[in-house]
C-alpha cells in the first residue's frame, strides 16, 4: 500500500503552519469513539437550528479585524505560500456564498428539504455513522463544504487535515464550538503523517462514508483501503480535475479585451492555479478581431500586474523545470511565449494538437479555435478530467455551446470571471455531495 | 560568423574526437567547434534559429559555449529536429524514440538521425565506451568477454537508443554476438514478454565453466528483476574476474525505484561480480554521447577498490560539457551547487548541439594535488566538469531505459508491482 501523497500548494512555504499533534492508529480509534459518544446530543435538534450556527462560525472566521481571520490569513500565509490578498479574496468569495438562504437552497436542490435531513417527512434520510474526511491542501474551502453536509447530515466527522493546510478546518470548528458547541464535538481535525499506513487503516475502520480530496495516488489509496473492509464505506471523491475558458468573438473586438484578458489571469491567479476551478487553458476563436497574438500580449500585461498584486509564490524545482521545459517546447513547435524571467507566471500561445499538459502555477496556455468541431474536441480531449468551463464573448449562440459542450465530461458551464466562485452545493465532479452521502428512506406512514 | 558546411564540421570533429578520451581538455578547441556547430544549426534548422533569435542569441553574439541556446529535452516531442543538409532534410537512417509514456495522446520524443549524424554517434560511442567499461582494451581489438544482455535486440527495438547502442558495441567491440535475455515492452499481452532469467543464469553458468569474464548490460529494473528471480531461487554464480556490468536507467517517476548501492551488493553477493565493475552509464535518446561511472579507469578517483557510493561522478568524453544550472533563472551555477543538467554535445552535430534536460545534478570541481584551492573566477567559469545525477524532476514524466524493463517485467510474467 503506497503512502499518501501530500498535494502541498506551498512547494517552498517559508514557515509551515502548526500541525494537530500527530495520532497514532490508537489515538484515531480513541477520536472514532469519543465523536460516537457525542453523536445523540444532535439527534432531536433541527437542521434549521443547525444553519445559524454554521453560518454564525463562518461570520467569525472572516469577520475583519476578528481573532480568527487574522489567525486565518497568517495560517494560510505561512502554509500555502499565497499571497495575502489573494487569500483575503478568496475568503470573501466563500463567505459571500456561505449563508443561510445558500445553504437552505442547497438542501432544497440536493435532497428536497430540511426535513429530509431531520427525518420527518416523508423522505428521511439515513446519514453515515461517521464521516471520514481527507484533505488534501488545494483550496482551503473545499473541506468546509464538506464538513458542513455531513454534520447537517448529523453524521460525526473525522477530519484528516494535510501538512501543507492544517489551519482552516481546525480554527472554523473552533468557531463553531463558540457559536454551538454540541454540534462542533460532532467533529475533530485531527492530523497523522501520510506514510502512517497503520493509522489510515484505524481511522477508515469506523466510518460508514469516506471523503477524500487529493491526486489520484491519494485517492487510489483511500479505494483501496476501503475495499479492505468486509462492509467498505461509501467513498466520495474529489480527484484531479482542471478547468479551460472559452473566449468567444464577442470578447476579442476592440475595447472589450482587456478587461477579459485581466478576468482570466486574476481568476488563474486566486490559487497560483491550484484549484480545480482555475483555467488552464484558454480557447480563442479564430473570428475575433483581437489577434490571438493581441489577446496574448494583453494577457501577458494582465499576468504582470496580477503578479504585483498578488506576488507569485515561489515554484519549487521541478515545476521550475517544467515551466521551462514548456515553455521552450512551445517556442520551439512554433509557439509564442510570454513569460517572466523567472517560472513565476507564462503566456504560451500553442498551435498543437493534442494540447500540452498543465504546468502547475500561473501558466496560462492559448489555444485558437477555427470552428465549433474544432473546440469540440480541443474540449473532449480533456475526457472526464474537465471540470469547469468559463465562458466569455458568447452572447446569443447557448444552442451552438450546449452541442459543443455535450460531448465533454465538464461539469459546469459559467462566465469567465465567476470561474472561481461555484454554488455551495456543486462539486468538481459535478454531484450534490450532501445527496451523495446519505441514502434516503421512504417513509410512507400517514 | 559563416556557418560552416557539415562535411567541414564532421571532419572537424571527427579530427577532435580523434584526440582521444584522455586528450587534455582544451577549453579553446571545445569552445570554436562548439560554436561552429551552433552556427551550422543555426542555419539548417529553422525552429532552433527562430527560437534563438527571440532570445537575441545570433551566431555572431555568442563568445563560448556555455552562451548557446538550450533546447528543452520535451522539444523533441512535438518538431522534428533534424538539421537540413544541403538544403534539404536529409532521410533519417534511425529514429530513436523516448521511452517515456505518452501523455494525453502527445508523441514520444524523437531524435531522428541521418547517416552523418549517425556515423557521428559511433564515432562518440565506441572510444568513451571502452575507455569507461573496457579500458583495459588495446585499440583495433576487440574483447572475449561474453556480452550478456537483459534486453532486446535492436531489431526487436528498433526505436530505442539503447539497445540500438548495445548492438554497435557487440559488433565492434566485443568477439562474440551479444545474447538478449529480455523481449521488447510494452509488449502485446502479459504473456508476450518476459524476462529469460534461468537462460541468462545458464548463460552465466557456462561463461564461469568456460572461465571467460562476462560483460552484462541491463537497465536497473530488468536487472533488480532479473537479481530478485535467481535470489528466490537461491541461485548464485562467481563470475570470474574481469567481468562487468554496464547498467543504465533513472529511478525517478518509475513505479519502483532501485537503489543503487542495494543493487551493487546483490549484484556482488549473486554474480559475484564487485561494486567497482558495475559501470552506470548515463545517456538519453536526444543526445548522441553518453556519460559514465569512472569507476573502471585507471588513475581515476573513485576507481578500483575504492569505488565511489552512489550517486558517483558521471565523466563524459571531451566532445561533451555538462552545465548545472540554475532551476529558476536557468543561470550557471558554480560547482557544489544542485541544479537542472545542461549539456552541450559537440556528437549532436545533426539536430542541436545544447540540450537541457529534465535532471537535476551537482557539478563537482576535481582539483588535482599540486593544483591548490581553485579562485574564484575558476570556480563559476563554465568547463568540463563531472557531475552526481541526483535524479529526476518529480512531476516530470517518467522516461529513460528502465521504463522499456518497467513496462516489460511489469507486463511480463510474475509482474513486480
Amino acid at each position: 500500500m503506497s503512502a499518501l501523497h501530500e498535494t502541498s500548494p506551498s512547494p517552498t512555504p517559508a514557515v509551515g503552519a502548526p500541525l494537530p499533534p500527530a495520532l497514532d492508529a490508537a489515538g484515531v480509534t480513541e477520536r472514532w469513539r469519543a465523536l460516537s459518544d457525542e453523536r445523540a446530543a444532535l439527534d432531536h435538534r433541527l437542521a434549521a437550528d443547525l444553519l445559524p450556527a454554521l453560518v454564525g462560525a463562518m461570520r467569525r472566521l472572516t469577520a475583519p479585524n476578528g481573532p480568527y481571520r487574522a489567525r486565518l490569513l497568517d495560517g494560510l500565509g505561512r502554509s500555502s505560500g499565497w499571497a495575502t490578498g489573494a487569500i483575503e479574496e478568496g475568503l470573501s468569495r466563500f463567505a459571500r456564498a456561505y449563508t443561510e438562504n445558500a445553504l437552505r437552497a442547497a438542501i432544497v436542490r440536493a435532497v428536497g428539504g430540511l426535513e429530509t435531513l431531520d427525518r420527518r417527512g416523508p423522505r428521511r434520510a439515513v446519514a453515515p455513522h461517521g464521516t471520514l474526511l481527507v484533505l488534501s491542501s488545494t483550496i482551503p474551502w473545499a473541506g468546509i463544504e464538506s464538513l458542513t453536509w455531513a454534520l447537517l447530515a448529523r453524521s460525526t466527522c473525522l477530519v484528516r487535515v494535510s501538512a501543507g493546510e492544517p489551519t482552516t478546518v481546525p480554527l472554523f470548528l473552533e468557531a463553531l464550538a463558540e457559536e454551538y458547541p454540541p454540534l462542533a464535538r460532532t467533529a475533530a481535525a485531527v492530523y497523522w503523517p501520510s506514510d502512517d499506513v497503520a493509522t489510515h487503516r484505524a481511522a477508515i475502520a469506523h466510518p460508514e462514508a469516506v471523503i477524500v480530496y487529493g491526486d489520484d495516488p491519494t485517492v487510489r489509496t483511500w479505494r483501496a483501503l476501503a475495499q479492505e473492509r468486509l462492509r467498505p464505506p461509501r467513498v466520495i471523491e474529489h480527484g484531479h480535475r482542471m478547468s479551460v475558458a472559452i473566449i468567444g468573438r464577442g470578447s476579442l473586438a476592440p475595447g472589450v479585451t482587456d478587461p477579459i484578458a485581466d478576468a482570466l489571469v486574476r481568476e488563474a491567479a486566486l490559487y497560483d492555479r491550484a484549484g480545480c476551478l482555475s483555467p488552464t487553458v484558454a480557447y480563442l476563436e479564430a473570428s475575433g478581431a483581437i489577434r490571438p497574438e493581441d489577446f496574448a500580449e494583453r494577457c501577458a500585461r494582465a499576468q504582470a500586474r496580477w503578479a504585483e498584486r498578488w506576488p507569485v509564490r515561489r515554484a519549487d524545482d521541478a515545476q521550475a523545470s517544467l515551466t521551462h521545459q514548456q515553455r521552450g517546447a512551445c517556442e520551439m513547435a512554433g509557439g509564442q511565449v510570454w513569460a517572466s524571467a523567472d517560472p513565476a507566471w507564462t503566456v504560451a500561445l500553442d498551435r498543437r494538437d493534442p494540447p500540452p499538459a498543465p504546468v502547475p502555477g500561473r501558466f496560462l496556455w492559448l489555444h485558437q479555435f477555427t470552428d465549433f468541431d474544432d473546440l469540440r474536441s480541443r474540449l473532449t480531449a480533456w475526457g472526464d478530467g474537465l471540470s469547469t468551463i468559463g465562458v466569455s464573448g458568447w452572447k446569443a449562440r447557448d444552442a451552438e455551446l450546449t452541442t459543443i459542450v455535450s460531448g465533454t465530461g465538464a461539469t459546469r458551464v459559467c462566465p469567465l470571471h465567476t470561474m472561481q466562485d461555484p454554488s455551495l452545493d456543486r462539486f468538481h465532479d459535478g454531484r450534490a455531495e450532501l445527496a451523495d452521502l446519505i441514502a434516503i428512506r421512504d417513509w410512507e406512514l400517514a | 560568423m559563416s556557418a560552416p558546411s557539415p562535411a567541414e564540421l564532421d571532419r572537424d570533429l571527427a579530427a577532435f574526437f580523434a584526440r582521444g578520451i584522455d586528450a587534455p581538455a582544451d577549453e579553446a578547441a571545445f569552445d570554436r567547434l562548439a560554436l561552429r556547430v551552433f552556427a551550422w544549426q543555426y542555419e539548417a534548422l529553422a525552429p532552433y534559429r527562430a527560437y534563438c533569435q527571440r532570445r537575441g542569441a545570433l551566431p555572431q553574439r555568442l563568445r563560448t559555449w556555455s552562451e548557446i541556446p538550450a533546447v528543452p529535452v520535451q522539444a523533441f516531442k512535438d518538431a522534428r529536429l533534424i538539421c537540413d543538409e544541403d538544403g534539404r532534410t536529409p532521410e533519417p537512417a534511425r529514429t530513436f524514440r523516448t521511452s517515456g509514456t505518452t501523455t494525453g495522446g502527445r508523441r514520444q520524443g524523437e531524435h531522428a538521425l541521418s547517416a552523418d549524424a549517425l556515423a557521428l554517434y559511433h564515432a562518440s560511442l565506441l572510444p568513451t565506451f571502452r575507455a569507461f567499461v573496457l579500458p583495459e582494451l588495446a585499440p583495433g581489438r576487440t574483447t572475449d568477454l561474453v556480452p550478456l544482455v537483459l534486453g532486446p535486440s535492436a531489431d526487436d527495438a528498433p526505436h530505442s537508443s539503447l539497445w540500438h547502442m548495445v548492438e554497435v558495441l557487440g559488433a565492434e567491440l566485443f568477439a562474440e554476438e551479444p545474447r538478449h535475455y529480455l523481449a521488447p515492452g510494452p509488449p502485446a499481452g502479459p504473456d508476450a514478454a518476459a524476462l529469460d532469467a534461468e537462460g541468462l543464469a545458464r548463460a552465466c553458468e557456462a561463461a564461469t565453466e568456460a572461465g571467460r569474464g562476462v560483460c552484462l548490460f541491463g537497465a536497473d529494473l530488468a536487472l533488480d528483476r532479473f537479481l530478485g528471480v535467481v535470489e528466490r531461487s537461491g541461485w548464485s554464480v562467481r563470475l570470474p574476474a574481469g567481468s562487468r556490468v554496464m547498467h543504465t536507467g533513472g529511478a525517478k517517476g518509475l513505479r519502483r525505484a532501485i537503489d543503487p548501492a542495494a543493487l551493487y551488493a546483490r549484484v556482488e553477493r549473486t554474480l559475484g561480480v564487485p561494486a567497482a565493475h558495475c559501470v552506470n552509464e548515463y545517456g538519453m535518446t536526444e543526445l548522441t554521447s553518453q556519460f559514465y561511472d569512472a569507476t573502471l579507469r585507471p588513475g581515476h578517483r573513485g576507481a578500483g577498490l575504492f569505488a565511489e557510493a552512489p550517486p558517483r561522478l558521471k565523466y563524459g568524453p571531451p566532445w561533451v560539457r555538462a552545465l548545472v544550472v540554475d532551476a529558476q533563472t536557468l543561470e550557471p551555477l558554480p560547482p557544489g551547487q544542485p541544479g537542472l543538467l545542461r549539456i552541450v554535445d559537440l556528437a549532436n552535430r545533426g539536430s542541436v548541439v545544447a540540450i537541457l534536460t529534465e535532471d537535476f545534478a551537482i557539478a563537482e570541481m576535481i582539483v588535482a594535488a599540486g593544483d591548490g584551492a581553485p579562485d574564484a573566477a575558476a570556480a563559476t567559469r563554465p568547463r568540463a566538469l563531472p557531475f552526481r545525477l541526483l535524479g529526476r524532476a518529480q512531476g516530470s514524466e517518467p522516461r529513460g531505459c528502465s521504463l522499456d524493463a518497467e513496462d516489460a517485467v511489469v507486463a511480463g510474467n510474475g509482474a513486480t508491482s
